[in-house]
């Protein structure tokens, strides 16, 4: 779509009591089209900085453009950016055609575009046939499509989402992901996603910037940000996780208290580093034979057994060192608690996080 | 609920319908004065007051002064108080606390003070003190109904509106006015009400010209005793019950068929 914008955000600060930044210089470019999400816990400033691009918080310092045009003096009446609010922010007194109808009315569309405009987005949102219902009258799943077709109906420069699936259950929230990327691949248009849910933004997103205490921690693609988290903190909240801490030895070598040597990707860390290492639990492979210890080798005893139905998840340690160990039900070998089992790895599979 | 509540609810109930059940009747009574049980029910008393100046100036009066009070309430109870929910000032506490001020300061107290103010000012037996006087009565009622309204009120509907292009006042109009409609067209009823059955202040400040209804009926009983009196009570009374009967009924329609503006 012609409207898609670049959004840039050089720098930004924002602090609501001095000495303490909600937000600390935030530095990021997010490229015409591209979804995006925001993924933090609760008060990481994800939503901060979400409230400072649709301009109702400004930045005690730094600057926010759309397409190269700094946007930080123009009001959020003025600013041209769809948003998708948390509780939906539907008009209670107001049906579905009309919610999606007030930003062409505040624009100034005629009412005969105006009307097809709205029926195109409605149905876009597969909802032609609700128009004429109150939102009281809608489910939430439905109140939900009707706040993203308001967002989209006057093509915007830009559509901010804050935690829009939040409050629906997890079938419909899944089925509302996919019907977002269809609706974000058939328009184009740059998405702004926010989110504490790292599943949901593994799913949808070209990029995730991962936010902690008012900073972000790591941009990247979702196998970037899962495969190779730049901090502890990435690795932790990013997908489940053994995070083993060790020192670097020659040839990518790692050594972890109780453990042993551990192989790792990370040949080209210099001996003598204190860093981590992490291993994703469904990259280990377990046998129930007790394997022969090497770099790539290891046994555990099992702890206890999860079953998940598709895959199952065993907590063995090894001289008091937690492991996490996520196996295909297909590949579980027959273990119980308490039985020693080998476990094993692809040292590149295996990535070091410098301190 | 036990028996011993239920007696001591139905006592309550008698003592505070009671008098209603008096009035009423006495008001279609045949007797020359006033006299309960009446001796036999016609509508001399309703034809007496409609044809008697002496009583039909003052219902205009007290409407005129009624719907003054209103306007004058709302302009200056309803920015109290946005002001009162959405900003926090210095002085917060102690401004709720002198809006609120009428409603417990006794109005016989208010009334003397009115009278020696307005006096100097000449406001005295005017129409315009009353309604200067019954607004700061309604006040406080106008911003207890609008300030709870307003803290339920969901501010991320004024963002959206924002958001989708609409500046603040439009904001207002379109978005959270139709909203606390109700909550407007509440205080504003219970404004007039406060002002139109209100009777001390109306006795001290209110002239000869400007008399209101209650003014009207405390003279008389005092006076001459007019049994028209007890069709005035009455009158007061279905007043009051169908302002209070219209704003039920506007809600029970509302509630049949949401949002269709």
């Amino acid at each position: 779509m012609e409207t898609a914008r670049s959004l840039s955000l050089k720098s930004v600060t924002k602090s609501y009591l001095p000495g303490q930044n909600a937000v600390e210089a935030i530095d990021l470019d997010v490229a015409p089209g591209e979804f995006i999400s925001f993924l933090g816990p609760s008060g990481s400033g994800k939503t901060t900085t979400l409230m400072m691009i649709a301009g109702f918080a400004r930045p005690t310092r730094g600057e926010i453009s759309i397409a190269g045009r700094q946007i930080d003096a123009v009001e959020p009446y003025d600013r041209n950016i769809g948003m998708v609010f948390q509780n939906y922010a539907l008009f209670p007194h107001m049906n579905a055609a009309q919610n999606v109808g007030f930003p062409l009315r505040m624009r100034g569309v005629a009412k005969v575009p105006a009307q097809a405009k709205v029926k195109a987005a409605l149905a876009m949102v597969g909802l032609a046939e609700y128009a004429g219902r109150a939102p009281a009258e809608l489910s939430g799943g439905q109140q939900q499509r009707v706040a993203l077709a308001r967002a989209l109906v006057f093509q915007p420069d830009l559509v901010l989402l804050d935690e829009p699936l939040g409050a629906l259950d997890k079938t419909l929230r899944e089925q509302m992901q996919m019907e977002l990327k269809r609706i974000h691949r058939e328009l184009g248009v740059t998405m702004v996603y926010v989110t504490h849910d790292q599943t949901e933004a593994m799913a949808m997103s070209d990029r995730i910037a991962v936010f902690n205490r008012g900073r972000i921690e790591q941009i990247g693609t979702p196998s970037e940000v899962y495969f190779t988290p730049k901090t502890r903190f990435v690795a932790s909240f990013v997908g489940d996780s053994n995070l083993l801490s060790g020192k670097t030895r020659e040839g990518g070598l790692v050594d972890v208290a109780g453990v042993g040597p551990i192989a790792t990707s990370a040949g080209h860390v210099p001996p003598g580093k204190d860093v981590s290492i992490l291993v994703r639990p469904e990259t280990i492979r377990i046998s129930s034979e007790r394997a022969e210890l090497s770099p790539w080798r290891n046994s555990i005893t099992v702890e206890e057994i999860v079953n998940y139905g598709d895959s199952v998840l065993v907590l063995g340690r090894k001289a008091g060192q937690e492991l996490r160990v996520r196996v295909p039900s297909m590949e579980m070998p027959d273990l119980r608690r308490g039985d020693e089992c080998g476990i094993e790895w692809a040292p590149t599979r295996i990535h070091v996080i410098e301190h | 609920m036990s028996r011993s509540t239920v007696i001591i609810a139905v006592i309550v109930a008698i003592l505070l319908a009671g008098p209603m059940f008096i009035v009423v009747p006495m008001s279609f009574s045949t007797a020359p004065s006033l006299e309960f049980p009446p001796p036999g029910y016609w509508l001399g008393y309703y034809r007496r007051f409609f044809s008697d100046p002496n009583w039909t100036g003052p219902v205009l009066n007290s409407f005129l002064i009624g719907l003054g009070t209103m306007v004058l309430a709302m302009l200056l109870g309803a920015p109290a108080s946005f002001a009162l929910v959405r900003y926090r000032f210095r002085l917060r506490a102690l401004f709720r606390l002198i809006v609120m001020m009428p409603l417990i300061v006794p109005h016989i107290v208010m009334a003397l003070g009115y009278y020696s103010y307005f006096g100097s000012l000449g406001l005295v037996q005017s129409m315009t003190g009353v309604i200067l006087a019954h607004a700061c009565l309604s006040i406080p009622v106008v911003v207890l109904t609008l300030t709870s309204a307003l803290v339920n009120f969901d501010r991320r509907l004024e963002n959206a509106a924002a958001n989708l292009g609409a500046r603040p006042l439009t904001t207002f109009r379109l978005v959270t006015f139709p909203i606390l409609r109700p909550a407007f067209f509440v205080a504003a009823l219970f404004a007039f009400i406060h002002s139109f059955d209100e009777a001390v202040i109306a006795i001290f400040i209110s002239g000869r010209d400007s008399a209101t209804l209650p003014r009207q009926m405390f003279n008389s009983f005092q006076m001459e005793a007019d049994p028209a009196i007890s069709a005035a009570s009455s009158l007061l009374l279905a007043a009051v019950l169908a302002a209070l009967g219209a704003q039920f009924a506007a809600r029970l329609v509302r509630k049949q068929r949401p949002a269709h503006s």
